[in-house]
């Protein structure tokens, strides 16, 4: 990979260089967005305009902002993702009456910062675990560790080893469901594997 | 059905004031931008209670646009922070993580919060 | 669409409505009254998504009798996948600043794991 600050001949073939960047799902994914924007989706010929112009667009974001390539190894697998998608929304019904009732309790409210370290390899695994984890109330990211994979969750009401044990559960449930739903088969042996391997440091699954 | 109408914009009313009242006392800049975020949180449900009361689909584009604002104000006045509080060289925990080794300083009170107190 | 139907589904949109306006109250209940920043981010992420969420749920529902085309819908969802992705984001860097400028009042702490780590790192750095 190339440094974005240091000069590039201008010319064709740097054209070329950054054509080749063109992430051809994420320029879709831009088009549909797109296309809803503009009401595109009606049966007129103004939409095919639309699709063209807003394909056109999206390439021409991405040979300005050219962004890494998302490594490979997504792995969709629709009934795990329903499964998963069920208890994202279960858990944030539940996490919601849960930090209501501690609003209006009337004794003071204490956290803690929960270390939970990661099974899997995988950057795109901590990236989602972290974005679930934040949106469900009552956990927040504060700090990811990238290195050695930990992620640091803030977590309200934690005022016993009990409690920070169960927002460690948690989180770990949660990347279980995102490597079982999207990861790969090394990412699957990982889970298995690294949650019998940090047995030995003392965190339990 | 038109009680339960009223209480939804009284009780969005109640939190667009709860989210002013910290925003005028809350002690850092930090808090303020949260606050900024529960009142335009309230604002998006506002507008989405008005388009489902007039069955009106014309505002939803202004709920796009306030669900982008929210982040980028957010996110720009946290870096803006994190800009400021440079000079008073604090470490970060990742750096120190990194096996930096940190100068021992003693604790002097944050500049910064004390600039905002003054009016 | 018969009458009664659309009754029903006018119940169901302003409940969801409902929820979504009492989230919004919680949260700003919950600026007031918790001490501290980051007790304050949990409250306010609340009606961020699960709300927002249910708004727009509430607004799908009520535009069902006038509405055939997908736009609305359409834009529903963007809205509900951008807040989705962004509300973690913004609130991690928030978070994070906090901690990193050392905002963060201690006194609410029960125990922070992030700096043993650290003080556990800076321990072993030295002895070696």
């Amino acid at each position: 990979m190339s440094d974005p600050r240091q000069k590039r001949p201008l010319g064709l073939t740097a054209l070329r260089r950054r054509l080749g960047k063109v992430q051809l799902p994420v320029a879709l994914g831009m088009t549909l967005v797109w296309m809803l924007l503009f009401k595109g989706f009606q049966p007129r010929w103004e939409s095919l305009g639309l699709l063209v112009l807003g394909f056109l667009v999206s390439v021409l974001i991405m040979l300005l902002f050219p962004l890494p390539p998302i490594t490979p190894g997504l792995r969709f697998r629709p009934l795990h993702m329903i499964r998963l998608a069920a208890y994202v929304f279960r858990e944030m019904a539940l996490a919601s009456i849960q930090v209501t009732i501690m609003t209006f309790r009337p004794e003071p409210v204490r956290n803690s910062m929960v270390a939970v370290p990661m099974r899997t390899e995988s950057d795109l695994m901590m990236v989602f675990t972290a974005i679930a984890t934040s949106i469900i109330p009552g956990t927040v990211i504060a700090e990811a560790e990238r290195t050695e994979r930990i992620l640091y969750v803030h977590v309200l009401g934690a005022d016993t080893e009990e409690a920070m044990e169960e927002g460690r559960r948690g989180v770990r449930k949660l990347e279980e469901g995102f490597v079982m739903a999207l990861g790969t088969r090394e990412d699957i042996a990982a889970l298995r594997a690294g949650g019998v391997e940090k047995l030995g440091r003392g965190e339990k699954t | 059905m038109n009680a339960l109408w009223i209480a939804i914009g009284v009780m969005l009313g109640l939190a667009a004031l709860a989210g002013l009242t910290r925003m005028m006392i809350g002690p850092s800049i930090l808090d303020r931008a949260l606050s900024v975020d529960v009142l335009l949180a309230s604002a998006l449900t506002g507008a989405g209670a008005y388009a489902a009361f007039h069955r009106d689909p014309t505002v939803l584009p202004t709920l796009l646009v306030l669900s982008l604002l929210g982040f980028i104000g957010s996110v720009s006045l946290a870096k803006f922070v994190a800009r400021r509080t440079e000079d008073e060289d604090v470490v970060s925990p990742a750096e120190a993580l990194a096996g930096s080794e940190r100068p021992d300083q003693p604790d002097q009170p944050d500049q910064s919060d004390q600039r905002e107190e003054t009016p | 669409m018969s009458e009664a139907l659309i009754t029903v589904l006018d119940w169901v949109a302003i409940l969801c409505i409902f929820a979504g306006a009492a989230l919004s109250l919680v949260a700003g209940a919950g600026l007031l009254r918790f001490p501290d920043l980051l007790s304050r981010m949990h409250t306010a992420a609340k009606p961020q998504v699960l709300g927002l969420l249910l708004v727009l749920v509430g607004i799908g529902i009520r535009l069902i009798p006038v509405e055939t085309d997908v736009f609305s819908v359409g834009t529903l969802f963007l809205v509900g996948f951008f807040q989705m992705l962004t509300i973690p984001v913004a609130g991690h860097i928030v978070t994070r600043v906090a901690y990193r400028t050392e905002r963060i009042d201690s006194g609410t702490m029960v125990r922070d794991e992030m700096a043993e780590h650290i003080e556990a790192r800076r321990a072993a750095d030295k002895n070696r």
